[in-house]
């Protein structure tokens, strides 16, 4: 059984700051790291291999090239990897990601599992999951806590709003995973030292058979403007001594009105 | 006449965007129809035009008692083309988002989800949503002839209704058979917690050592009136709240008059749920935690000190 792992590569989100004229954030030089969820899909991929025959193989697109998260992905348990890089990733849309990544599906072939996030952690979009599943012409189970390969089948828990359902469609699938479906682990020296000895593949456009016209027709949302939010928040500290401390803030709260006495 | 079509797979969320949908038709000069699909589509029909829908796309075919979102994304594929609908309007639900962006690709479309608000500018759509994680806000439109907007649940005013009429139209639909089978549904254990509404909200995070120490966090909840939400990673990893109880960008967004944040970091997933809170008040031990920097005061301590003086400082306070 294969399974394709879709991993995508964001800016350390914590190291990020504001330029204080523009409140635009200030991205150039922050490093590039793989996703909080990719964590999880991952290590989800990894307990099926566990239990399963199976092969997993992590497939990253971006731009500057996703060499650091695809080296994560063969870390967290992928037996190899492809990637593919150009600027044009930089500003496509949901739809172009997914075109581009389930072209890439297509060549790896003979899956029988697609996983991918529910949501990525900078974008948080959950559009590319749907996107793939209708582009291959796949079912789609999304939200999945729990997952099982029973038979031909995949069982899942999916978490929604208002009620958990169990759902059970025939392989191939694609599903996207939650944070909640397992707690990842954490790479050994050893797994990490592996890692860079796995077969790695890097592919261009024209390996997957896709123009740079059609995918132009993909920048089709564009941005009028990224900024931090006004802030007017006072940012005072108390640092005193506790019971000081405690006392100003009950002070400046009940002066607020938003606390009655 | 080119229209905007509204849908949501849960009437309320769809008949909440709809006075809001009203307006921007009007200002792009389209008409603003909705679908409805599944039990009683037509008599629902009568709430959506009170407020603002023209025509009703309608079809009660029995693949929709069950919800599947590729049966739904392609019905509303179909009701796009019959009733010329350049944009189409969804609610983000977790649903909602998989309706949305299998119904964008088949549509060749341009898809926002998550949208915050969604306004007309210079005779263009734009909508603004998170980026960054929850760290900025994104102002962004669409470029392509079919656009999919999702907007967040509950996002806009509600207005007064007033009865009127509109024209439904059953549309036989070509529907594939789902593909996943749903064997079971739980319905999810709801506490009747609504910290959305409460005027103190006490957020408490990993800075808790165990559960049992939420017996710290609820005498403080006590002593002021308020209600205990969380960190996402204390309800869903953790399992020491319920997910009810989770505040931020994948829980709830708050508008309290006071947050005490009580050993959260501040990472901007969370304070994306509290941005609206009149005024931030945070217990931290770390001097460099991300929260002091969003939060109107700050006290840099150890909660367990701080909580339990606090709770009784504000028992002297608002006995006397
Ligand atoms: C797509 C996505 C969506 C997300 N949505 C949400 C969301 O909606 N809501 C949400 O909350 N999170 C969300 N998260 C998770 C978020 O990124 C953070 O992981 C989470 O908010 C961290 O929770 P925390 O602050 O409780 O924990 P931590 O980051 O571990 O912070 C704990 C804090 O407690 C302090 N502390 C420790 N001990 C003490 C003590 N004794 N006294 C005082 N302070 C102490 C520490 O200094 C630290 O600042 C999301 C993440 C992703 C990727
Ligand atoms: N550039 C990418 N490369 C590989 N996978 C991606 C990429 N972008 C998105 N994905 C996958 O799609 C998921 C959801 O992303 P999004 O739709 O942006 O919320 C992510 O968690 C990844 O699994």
């Amino acid at each position: 059984m294969r399974i394709v792992v879709c991993a995508k590569q964001v800016v350390d989100l914590a190291q990020i700051r504001m330029n204080r004229e523009t409140r635009e954030p200030i991205l150039s030089g922050i490093p590039l790291i793989i996703g909080d969820i990719e964590k999880n899909v991952l290590e989800e991929a990894t307990r099926i291999k566990e239990q399963h025959k199976a092969e997993v193989i992590a497939l990253s697109i971006g731009w500057p090239q996703p060499d650091g998260t695809i080296l994560e992905c063969l870390g967290r348990g992928a037996d190899r990897a492809v990637m593919l890089a150009d600027p044009i990733f930089e500003t496509l849309s949901s739809t172009g990601v997914a075109t581009v990544l389930a072209k890439a599906i297509e060549k790896i072939g003979d899956y029988a599992l697609i996983l991918l996030g529910e949501g990525s952690t900078d974008n948080n979009s959950g559009q590319v999951g749907p996107m793939v599943a209708q582009i291959l012409g796949l079912p789609l189970v999304s939200y999945a806590r729990q997952l099982e390969i029973v038979e031909d089948k995949v069982r899942i828990v999916k978490g929604l709003e208002d009620c958990f359902e169990t759902a059970e469609a025939s392989l191939p699938v694609v599903v996207t995973v939650s944070a909640e479906i397992n707690e990842p682990r954490i790479p050994t020296i050893l797994d990490v030292m592996e890692a860079s000895s796995k077969p790695q593949e890097s592919w261009s456009l024209g390996d997957i058979e896709i123009s740079r016209e059609e995918l132009e027709q993909h920048h089709s949302v564009k941005v009028l403007s990224n900024q931090y939010p006004e802030q007017t928040r006072k940012n005072i500290l108390f640092q005193e001594e506790l019971g000081k401390s405690v006392d100003s803030l009950l002070q400046n709260l009940v002066k607020e009105g938003v606390l009655e006495r | 006449m080119p229209g905007v079509l509204v849908f949501s797979e849960k009437d309320e969320f769809a008949l909440d965007l709809l006075p809001k949908s009203a307006a921007l038709a009007k200002q792009l000069e389209m008409e603003l129809n909705v679908a409805i699909l599944g039990p009683a589509a037509k008599s629902r029909a009568t709430q959506y035009f009170a407020r603002g829908a023209s025509k009703a796309y309608i079809s009660e075919n029995e693949l929709f008692t069950e919800f599947d979102a590729k049966v739904q994304s392609q019905a509303l594929f179909e009701i796009a083309e019959v009733s010329q609908a350049e944009i189409m309007l969804l609610v983000s639900t977790k649903r909602g988002k998989e309706i949305a962006s299998s119904l964008a690709q088949m549509l060749g479309a341009g898809c926002i989800t998550n949208a915050l608000d969604i306004k007309v500018e210079d005779s263009k759509l734009v909508a603004s949503r998170y980026g960054l994680g929850g760290t900025t806000i994104v102002s962004e439109y669409i470029e392509t002839p079919k656009k999919v907007i999702a907007v967040i649940p509950q996002t806009f005013e509600t207005i007064e209704v007033k009865s009127s009429d509109g024209q439904v139209i059953d549309v036989d639909l070509k529907l594939d058979k789902p593909e996943v089978k749903v064997i079971e549904r739980k319905e999810r254990k709801r506490e009747s917690v609504d910290i959305e509404k409460t005027d103190v909200l006490i957020c408490v995070g990993l800075g808790l050592k165990q559960k049992e120490d939420l017996g710290l966090i609820q005498e403080l909840a006590n002593a002021v009136g308020g209600e205990i939400g969380c960190s996402r990673d204390l309800a869903s990893s953790l399992g020491w709240l319920s997910e009810d109880r989770i505040v931020g960008m994948s829980g709830k967004r708050c508008k309290p008059k006071v947050v005490f944040s009580i050993g959260i970091s501040g990472q901007s997933q969370h304070v994306a749920g509290i941005v609206g809170a009149k005024t931030i008040a945070a217990i931290n031990n770390d001097k460099n935690a991300p929260i002091f920097r969003v939060a109107d005061y700050g006290i840099l301590a150890d909660l367990y000190e701080a909580v339990p003086l606090l709770t009784k400082r504000l028992h002297n306070m608002l006995k006397s």
